[in-house]
This record gives C-alpha cells, structure tokens and sequence, in this order.
C-alpha cells in the first residue's frame, strides 16, 4: 500500500487509469454489432416499454432504437419532435399512450397507413376506419383521493372541482399535455367552448391547483398536500403498489361516463425501416403486449375480450365508458390547446 | 529602561527556524537599523514584536510591559505599535483618510480629533490635501508616505520599518531615508528599521544590529562594524569583499597566502584578512606587494573598480582609472586589513 | 498556441453553441410562415412580461440570497479558523456540486416524505409539526432545493477571497484592531467581489435552471413558459423571443465578473510570506461547528444518507448497474466526449480571449453567453437548427445530410453538452493561461519550439491544474445533465439523468438511489485520479 504512494507509483497507476479509460471508450462507443434496427418513439414510461422491446428484440433479432418522454410533455414532447423532423423523419413507429395527439399527426400528414393482423380482434370502435392507427390498453381517467383527508361522500366527478369543500383541496395537471390535454379537449368537443372556459374560470374561483403532470397530482394526493385529484389509472396503480394512502373513484358513471384512453399504435411516413415498422407493430398490438401491459405496474385496462382485467384498480367492473367521438376532438384540439394556452399563460 | 526587550526568542515557521534564540535591547527614541539578507529572519523579528507571530520561546518587552511571555499576552492591537509593511499594505479599497482614520475610528477618537490627527500627520509627511485620493492613484514615493503616516497617526511608542524603501528608485530613497530620520528625530519614537541594503542602515543608525540565521551576531556601532567585523559574514555584508588569508610576522605585518582558498579551512598558523576596495592600491608591477593579473574594470561613476587574479584569490581594487586586462601589477592593503575571528 | 488556432476553435465553438443562440434570436423575429414580424415580443408589453420577471427573480434571486447568507458564513469558517473538521467540512461542501440540482430535490422529497425519520423522529420529538418537501409547494421547495445546490459556490468562493488578498493588509489592520474587526473591514471588501461573483452565478444558474421548478410544478416563470410554448404549442418563435433576457443578462454576467475580478487585482496576492493566519474561534467553537455541520448536513450528508439508505442493501448496486448499463456508458462515453472536446475548443478561445483586442473581446464575451441561456433553450435552439425543418430547411442537399449526421446521432448530444460545458471549461483556463507568463512561451518561440511542442512542453505542463479542473467541471456537467438533454435524446442512446426523473415519477425508488449512485460514482472518480497524482510542494523559507 506504502509503496503504492509513491509518487512515482502514483503516476504509473493514473497513466493506468487513464490507459484503460482511453481504450475503454473506443470499444463502448462502438460496442454491439451491426443488426437491423427499428426506432420508436414511446410516450410510455421507459420502465414499461424497455421490457417489452427487449422481448421484441429477443424475439426478432432486430434492435430498437427508442425514446421516451419526460413526465413534464408527455406524449406532445414527442409529437413536437415528430412534427419537427417531418421533413426527415428519425422514427418509424409512434406508440401514443393517448389518442389525440395521433390525430393531431395525422391530421398534419406525417402518418402512413399501415394493416396489422394482430389487430384483428381489437373492436371497430378503436381502430382508425382509414388504417392510419389503431387503439389498445386503454387507460382511464379517474380520481385519486386521499383516504385519511376525504370522507364521505367522496368527489364523483369533475362536478366535484367546483364544490365549496374542496376549495384549495383539490388538484388538477395543467392541462397543455398528455392525457389532460385531451381530457379537457373532450370537454371542449363535448360542452361546447362556453361552457368549458367557464369551468376553468369556477376551477381558479375555487382555488383548484395545477400540478406539472399526472404523476404529480398523484404523489401530492398520496403525500397528503391535496385530497384529490384527477390521474391516470397507470399513475393511481404505482401509488396504490406503493401502499399510499390512496383509493380510486371511476367518476361520472351514473352521467357521462368514465374516460377511456387508449394507446395508440401508428407509422411514421418516410421512416427509415418501413418494414421493421410493421413487425414492431405487429409485436405492439399483440394480445400478449395488451395482457403483459394489464398485469404490469401501469394496469392497463385491455380493450379487446377474454384478457384478464388489472387486478389493482377497485371499481372497474363497474366502469362506464364514456363515448367519444375521436375525431371531432381531433377537430376541436387546436382551438382548445389555443385557448388553455392563452388562459393558463404564466400561471 | 530600554523601550524594546526581546530575550532568547525561538520561532519556528513551517518547520523552519526563523528566529534562534535571538536577544536584543533597543534604546528608547533610538533608530536601530537591523541589517541581514533575505531570508535571516529580520522580517520575522518584527512580526514577533508586532505580535503577528507567536513564539514558540522566549519573551518580549515592550515599554514596561511584557508582550509575550512566550504566549502572546497583548494582541497586536493592543500593544502601540505602527508599521510600515513591505509592500505597504495600503488598504486598496479606503481612501488615504481612510487609511490613516481605521484604527482611530476603532478606539473611538472622536471625528474631530481623527481629521485634526490625519491632517497632522499627512502633513509630517508632506502629503497635506491628500485625504481624499485613493493609494491606486498615488505615486511610489506618495504611498510610502501614505503607509508612514498611517503607522505614525497612531502615537505609537514603537515603529517599525520593514524593508519600506525596497521598491523605490534610488534618488527617492535618499529623500526618503533622510526623511524617517527627520521625523525619529522630531518625534522621538522608538523606531526599528529592517534593511537588507547597508547603505540604508549606515545612513540611519547609530548602531546597527546584524542579522544571520536567526539570531544577531553583532549590534555596533558602523564604524566598529566597519573596523572590526566579528565574522566574514558581517564583512562581506559592509562591503568588505576582499578576503584573503594572510599570516602574520613579528612586528604586525601580514603576508599574503594567495594560493589558499578563502573559502576553505585556513592553513596552519594562518588568518583571515579583509580588506575593502578602496583599501586596495594597485601599483607598478615593480612595485611592493602582491603580483596579481588585471581581468576587467568597471566604471563606478567617480572611480573604477578593477577586477584582479592572484593565485587562488580574487580581488577587487579601487582605482582612478581602468586597467587594460591582463596587465600585470602589484596590489597593497593600505592600513591594517582587519582580521576576523 | 498556433495562431490561428484560435480562430479555429471559436469558428468550431460558435457552430456549437452560438449558432443555436442566434438562430433563436432571428425565429423570434418570424412568424410561423418565416415571415419577419415583431408581434412574437408583444409578451414584453404585457403584464405577463412582469409576472414572468417577479416569480423568475423571486426564484433565482432568492436562491442567490439564501446561498450568500449560508455560504459566507461557511467560506469564512473553513477558510480562516481554526474551525474543527475542516477537511472534513471541506469535502462535504464539494459534494453538493457534485450532485444535479434535480438530484438534490428528489433526495428531499425522500428525506422529508410524512414518514420520514425526520419527521416521524427528529421534528416531532422537537415538538415541531411534521415537514412535508410537496407542502413546500412551489417557491418556498424550489428555493431551498437550488439554494442547498449552488451555496457551495458561495461558499468557495468566499474561501478563495477570504485568502487572496496579501495578509499583510489584515496584519496592518491587526495592528489597529482585534483579528475579526479586520478580517471583516479590511479582508472582507477585498474578498467582496469573489462573493458577489458567486451570487451572480447562483442567481444565473438558478435562473436558467428548468428541472428544479418543473419538479415543483412552478409556472409562470421564464423557462416554463419557453418550454411550454416550444413543447406545448409547438410555436417555436415565441418560445425564441422568450430567451431575450438570458442574452442580456450574459452581458451582466460579464460584466459583474470582470468588473469585480478585475478591480481589486491590486489586492490578490502574488507572493506570500505565509498563509494567512487562522482566526480563533474561542467559544464559539462549538456553535461555529454546529452550524457548519448543519449546513453540510443538510446538503451533503442528508442526501447521501438517503441515496445509500434507500439502495441498501448495497449488494443491489451490481444487478442495478448491469440494468442501467446503456445508460451508464452513454453517460460516461458522452461526458468524457464532451469534455474532450470542450477542453480543446476552450483552450483555443482563452487563449484567443487573452490576446485581448476586438477579437479578444468577442471571444471572451461570447464564451460566457451560453451560461446565462437556458439549458433547455438551447437544447431547443439545437433541434431546430439541426433537424431540418429550420436553420437547414432551405439549404442545398449536401448541407442537409451533414445536418442529418449531426441530429440524427451522438452527435447532436455531444454538441448539446459541448455548448453546455464550455463556460465552466473556459473559465478556469482564461484565468489559467492569463496567469502564465508570456515570457515562458516566447523563450520557447525563440529556442525554435513549434506551436504544438510549446503547447505540450510549456503552456499544459504549467497550467495544468487550469486544464484539469477546465476537463472536470465539462465532465461533470456533462454527465448531470438533464435540461437540454430530455429534448435532444437520441433514439438507441439513453442516458441516465431522464431515466432516474422517469424512475422517482414511477415510486422506482430503487431504481433512483442505486442510479444516482452510480452517477455520483462516475464524477467521483475523476477525483480520485487527481488525488492520486503526485504533487510538489513549494515552502517558501522566512524572511
């Protein structure tokens, strides 16, 4: 050890070091051998997609090349990177773990119409009747609550925002990306922009406050700052296999419904491996996808019959979908987006 | 009662011995140039006395009161001391007011007394109306002013000096040195100036403390320093360059041993001679003395200094005009060389 | 240096970081058809614009406070008293600067959970309400987090200052007054402009800071609405004119840096007699102590507690670096890359910087430009400007595959975290090669040495110490980089800093404290190797 010390020992082993270091990189930088590849982009957390890409690798021999999106942008992060490359498109193929912003892109040309044969049993009602996407495990948007702040009767639905008790109490995601983005285009195409804004109004009268995202609504209701919130299922399940203090409410099922997101599945036009494409595809929307998506932390709810449902998410047996028509919230988007912007700018 | 006592100080710096059980009285309105190389430990002395450092033994008086004992007992600010540092130290970011005001202002002198006090001093040393000017915009000569009246507004009992005139042009030092003369005369206080140059120290002390090593191998007056240097150190450092051995004959002459080194341990019976260049006479070749080959000559502004070879010796000599090199001549002491121990 | 090398690196720099910088500034100028309109800065007539200025300037100006009412304290403790377990003390403050900002908040967010040990022991024994991090909700977390993040730039910085100035002015002031009335009328203005260097660093820093508040969920302050406007609603320009203010403030930054460092050259010192003395604490010892203790305890030892705590036991860190190991090698790959690069391009702008002149001006001032932008605008500004569908949208093929080489691989992040790193690179070396003296490098001009043997042989032998530090600060911020490298994320190379944010968000707990030690691991290491170099001691005998 002593000897190890000295000086002159000391800079042998640095130049060891670096010696090893300096041959180290070469060798990462280009490490792996040279084999076919796919590049997706996946606003599902990466934690839930790398296993499963791993799988398709296994499976296929062929490499995916993903990204996923911070919690922050979820889904439009990725979409503005999509909408930015269009003129020289990186990816092949888009799993959305919404639906809007699908429509959004196809809206603006950048899918391509593709067929997949694993999407065969997937009802009519989730596939795109013009082929350019298809839609699979579904999430729902649902209530957090805080078991030790909310008593009885607990918040049923988006009613509940605006009640007096909940002044201050409650939390909402700001509404510019991801899933609440197109929960509030939903209202827009369903209300009617009137009364929308208005609501938004009586949300700031009664002191709703906005969260970053759906996993902060989550982890404020499960620390106990606010009592309740709006979420996705997926982030109400990480909480729940975490032993908060937390229970779920599929809201408005006696009035219009629980809203149900599905994935969404499309191609990118002018990808660089259009055929790798259709295998990932293919891979994404199989039933062993949808069930190993129900039975992981996300409990994702399967659309298709004869899966088994999530296990951890109490009520949705009872669960009503709400009908959607997807395409005229598609139409209704921009000018909603437009308007929460201006609304929600520098709040 | 001297007004400055050190006794036996130790200090040791970074594990170096900076001060060896170094004694020294000073008298008290006395100027005492002490005089060493760089690195003798002459600035060390004074930050001791200053209380700046600690020493690890031995005691310091200061006035009747004992400073350190060896612990410091009085902090530095306690103990009525101004200085004037090296690289003066003047505070960058105050004014000249503001300089000389600091520690007034810390003992509560009152406004009126502060600017009457500043006034006086800048005025002692020639800078009146200068208050507001920050050290930046100030002169060489200016700062060292500056830094001597903001060492003396303080009434101090004990000033010190450390190297203040290292970095000033010559004809400046002159003015300068003639200067802190004037005003330990006008003033009265008990000053220690530390030098490395010996013309600083001949022109301002009575006495003078030389400095090798640590310690303090002769306090005297110049001219016994001058005649009858304890040690070839002390020699060299007045300036005494020549050294030779020599051995004495009856009846007080000396003759010259040119082919032993100076620098080496003398032959038996021998001793070491010093002699000053201008105690050097170079004469004929035919002449008294000792034979010894001209290598250069160098103008020294009223007279040359001629550089000589003879045997194992080199010599210098002071003469009234150059010398071809290699002219051969003779070279003679003129009055007794001084022996040294 | 050769002289045109320079020029070389500059060219190279501002293809890097500049050109995104100025391709921004021109968009915001467009509308979205590219056609030149200046309704993009309507936002500064609104009051929006001073909605924006109070919450940005309450963040970041509250941080900067709070960092130079902690950090100065600390400086001047470990840097001049004889303060007990000052190593100690020394090496905790490094450690915050070792840890992303993001980092720092999420290990809050553990230490301070409702079932905490510090809540459910240690506050509620103290008789004080339980502390919930999210009840910190917004300014109040945010704050804390970035103050805990940057104070020990404060706090180092006060320790330079407090020790540069020739002790010989606190000694004359010793003569006058007590060792602590000096050090603070006399050492503490000298040491002034090192503290507000640094609380102008902290307030950038926290300014253009986008994970810290996003993890807080603030809005309504400049990064969040630019990344809003560029990932929300897709409208480019007017996330572009947003970035205005950051280009003005990199004015301010310069200036206050130059000004300060600058002005008191006088009384930096150059040659010692001997370090400068260490004041006594007394008494206060033990309070001194304590404080010091809390404040690293609460930005070093707490967060490393829980990192190690939440991935014990330790035998975990195996499995959970074979798990992250893409992610680890593109970090470590990417971040020695960047540093690499970094340190070669910066050297040949300090050494440009130095010559001075107008030239010398320009490269001096735009080096420190992309240190008072924002990460993540950047990160923008590098998208649009590689991708196509800006900066390259109208150019020739030829020029578009090269923009396709760029964006489509590493590439694009090695030029993220080059643009990002080399202010911190550029610093330390101006100042490094500014102290050489150019004698040294003439000497060797005249004994015939080409540019590269003078360079090799002379420059890096005596700046060294400039160069390493230069190498490790590009590394460091490579490697903990979050901001701009979420957006510019190539598909197949993922790096650690997103996927340690996406594992808190999932309650992978695990997953976080075991990755966040390796991150910490791969910047420490680095270290060691510069411990383990051999050194020369300079003593300096008494006068």
């Amino acid at each position: 050890m002593t000897d190890m010390l000295h000086p002159r020992n000391r800079t042998r082993l640095v130049r060891l070091v670096l010696a090893v270091l300096a041959a180290a990189l070469p060798m990462a930088a280009c490490g792996g051998e040279r084999t076919e590849s796919v590049v997706l982009y996946a606003s599902l957390d990466e934690a839930y997609s790398r296993p499963l890409m791993d799988a398709f690798t296994a499976q296929t021999g062929i490499r995916v090349d993903f990204v996923t999106d911070s919690e922050a942008t979820k889904t439009t992060g990725l979409v503005s990177r999509i909408l930015g490359e269009q003129h020289r498109p990186r990816c092949d193929v888009f799993w959305n773990n919404e639906i809007v912003q699908t429509l959004v892109l196809r809206s603006r040309g950048c899918l391509e119409r593709f067929q997949a044969e694993a999407a065969r049993d997937i009802p009519d009602a989730w596939k795109d009747p013009d082929g350019y996407w298809v839609g699979f495990a579904a999430r729902a948007r649902v209530i957090i609550l805080n078991t030790s702040l909310v008593t009885e009767p607990r918040p049923a639905g988006l009613g509940a925002y605006l009640e007096p008790r909940w002044k201050g109490k409650a939390t909402l995601a700001r509404p510019l990306h991801g899933t609440t983005a197109t929960h509030v285009a939903v209202l827009w195409a369903t209300w009617g922009p009137e009364k929308t804004k208005q609501f938004f109004h009586d949300l700031e009268g009664n002191e709703v406050r906005l969260s970053a995202g759906n996993a902060h609504v989550m982890r404020e209701v499960a620390e106990g700052n606010v009592s309740w919130g709006f979420t996705d299922t997926d982030d109400f399940h990480v909480a729940h296999l975490d032993k908060k203090p937390v229970d779920i409410v599929f809201p408005d099922t006696d009035g219009a419904g629980t809203l149900l997101l599905p994935n969404t599945v499309c191609r990118i036009k002018g990808g660089p491996n259009p055929a790798n494409a259709l295998k990932l595809i293919e891979f994404i929307l199989s039933r062993d996808v949808e069930a190993q998506l129900a039975r992981g932390r996300s409990a994702q709810i399967p659309l298709r019959p004869g899966i088994p449902q999530p296990t951890g998410l109490k009520g949705l047996a009872a669960m009503r979908p709400m009908a959607v028509d997807w395409p005229r919230v598609a139409a209704v988007f921009e000018e909603c987006h437009a308007w929460l912007r201006d609304y929600l700018a520098g709040k | 009662m001297s007004a400055v006592l050190v006794e036996k100080v130790r200090l040791e710096l970074g594990g170096q011995l900076a001060l060896s059980d170094l004694s020294l009285e000073v008298a008290a309105g006395e100027l005492l140039p002490v005089l060493g190389p760089s690195g003798c430990g002459k600035t060390s002395l004074l930050r001791v006395i200053a209380g700046l450092e600690a020493p690890q033994a031995g005691r310091v008086r200061i006035g009747e009161q004992w400073v350190n004992d060896p612990a410091p007992r009085v902090p530095a600010h306690r103990r009525g001391v101004g200085m004037v540092f090296q690289q003066l130290a003047l505070w960058p970011h105050l004014t000249v007011a503001g300089n000389l005001a600091f520690g007034m202002k810390a003992r509560r002198v009152p406004r009126a007394d502060r600017r009457r006090r500043i006034a006086e001093a800048l005025a002692l040393v020639g800078l009146g109306g200068f208050e507001p000017r920050l050290p930046g915009s100030l002169s060489g000569g200016e700062q060292q002013r500056v830094a001597l009246a903001r060492a003396l507004v303080g009434r101090p009992r004990l000033l010190l000096l450390d190297e203040p005139l290292s970095s000033v042009d010559a004809m400046l030092r002159d003015e300068l040195l003639a200067e802190i003369r004037r005003l330990n005369l006008a003033l009265g206080v008990t000053t220690l100036y530390v030098t490395h140059d010996r013309h600083e120290a001949l022109a301002l002390g009575r006495r003078i403390a030389v400095m090798e090593r640590g310690r303090i191998v002769q306090l005297d007056s110049p001219e016994r320093l001058h005649r009858a240097p304890v040690s070839r150190f002390v020699a060299a450092l007045m300036g005494a360059l020549n050294l030779f051995f020599a051995r004495p004959e009856p009846g007080g002459r000396l003759v010259w041993l040119p082919d032993a080194d100076p620098y080496q341990a003398p032959p038996p019976g021998a001793v070491l001679a010093a002699v000053r260049a201008t105690e050097l006479v170079i004469g004929t070749p035919e002449a008294d003395g000792l034979r010894a080959t001209v290598e250069a000559s160098m103008f020294q502004g009223d007279t040359w200094l001629v550089a000589l070879r003879a045997g194992r010796l080199d010599l210098q000599a002071a003469h009234p005009c150059a010398v071809e090199p290699g002219t051969v001549v003779t070279v003679a002491v003129r009055g007794t060389p001084r022996i040294l121990a | 240096m050769a002289r045109a090398y320079p020029r070389v690196a500059f060219a190279l720099f501002a293809t890097v970081a500049l050109l995104p910088i100025a391709y921004l500034l021109g968009l915001s100028f467009t509308d979205r058809d590219a056609s030149f309109t200046l309704t993009n800065y309507g936002v500064y007539s609104s009051a929006m614009l001073w909605r924006l200025l109070w919450r940005s300037g309450l963040l970041a100006g509250g941080a900067a406070l709070l960092a130079v009412a902690i950090g100065v304290p600390l400086g001047i403790l470990v840097g001049r008293t004889n303060l007990w377990l000052k190593p100690l003390l020394a090496a905790l403050l490094a450690v915050p600067l070792l840890l992303p900002p993001y980092m720092m908040t999420i290990c809050w967010f553990y230490l301070l959970t409702p079932a905490s040990w510090i809540n459910q022991s240690l506050l509620a024994s103290l008789g004080i309400g339980a502390i919930n991090f999210h009840a910190l909700d917004g300014f109040p977390g945010a704050i804390f987090s970035l103050t805990l993040s940057y104070y020990p730039i404060v706090a180092l910085l006060t320790w330079l200052g407090v020790r540069a100035p020739d002790p010989a002015y606190e000694e004359a002031g010793r003569l006058e007054v007590g060792p602590w009335r000096a050090l603070v009328y006399l050492t503490l203005p000298a040491a002034a402009p090192y503290i507000l260097t640094g609380a102008v660093f902290v307030f950038f820093f926290a300014l253009v800071n986008y994970a810290v508040p996003y993890q807080f969920s603030i809005g309504g302050i400049f990064v969040s609405e630019i990344h809003s406007q560029y990932q929300a609603h897709h409208n480019n320009p007017q996330a572009a004119a947003l970035t205005l203010p950051f280009l003005l403030g990199a004015g301010a930054l310069l200036w206050a840096e130059r000004r300060t460092l600058g002005r008191y050259r006088m009384a930096v010192r150059r040659e010692t007699v001997s370090a400068p003395p260490q004041l006594p604490l007394g008494a206060a010892q033990a309070g001194a102590l304590a404080l010091a203790l809390l404040a690293t305890g609460l930005s070093a030892l707490g967060p490393l507690g829980v990192l190690v705590w939440m991935a014990w036991p330790l035998d975990q860190l195996g499995p959970a670096i074979q798990a992250c190991r893409p992610e680890l090698t593109n970090t470590l790959l990417l971040g020695t890359l960047a540093a690499v690069v970094t340190l070669a391009l910066a050297a040949g702008v300090a050494a440009g910087a130095r010559r001075g002149g107008r030239e010398g001006r320009l490269m001096d001032f735009a080096s420190i430009l992309p240190l008072a932008f924002p990460p993540m605008a950047l990160g923008i500004g590098l998208i649009l400007v590689w991708n196509r569908s800006g900066f390259f949208r109208w150019r020739s093929e030829a020029v578009g595959a090269l923009s396709d080489v760029v964006y489509a691989s590493f590439a694009i992040m090695v030029f993220t975290l080059v643009a990002r790193s080399f202010p911190f690179a550029m610093r330390p070396l101006f100042y490094g090669l500014g102290a050489l003296d150019p004698a040294l490098d003439e000497a060797a001009r005249l004994e015939g040495a080409g540019p590269a043997r003078r360079f090799f042989r002379i420059t890096l032998p005596l700046a060294w110490r400039a160069f390493a530090l230069a190498g490790f600060l590009a590394f460091l911020f490579a490697v903990g980089e979050y901001d701009a490298m979420h957006l510019v994320q190539q598909p197949g190379h993922p790096v650690l800093a997103p996927r340690i944010i996406g594992a808190f968000h999932n309650f992978r707990h695990d997953l976080v404290a075991n990755n966040a030690l390796v991150l910490l691991a791969a910047v420490v290491l680095p270290i060691l190797i510069y411990l383990l170099l051999p050194r020369r001691e300079n003593r300096r005998s008494p006068t």
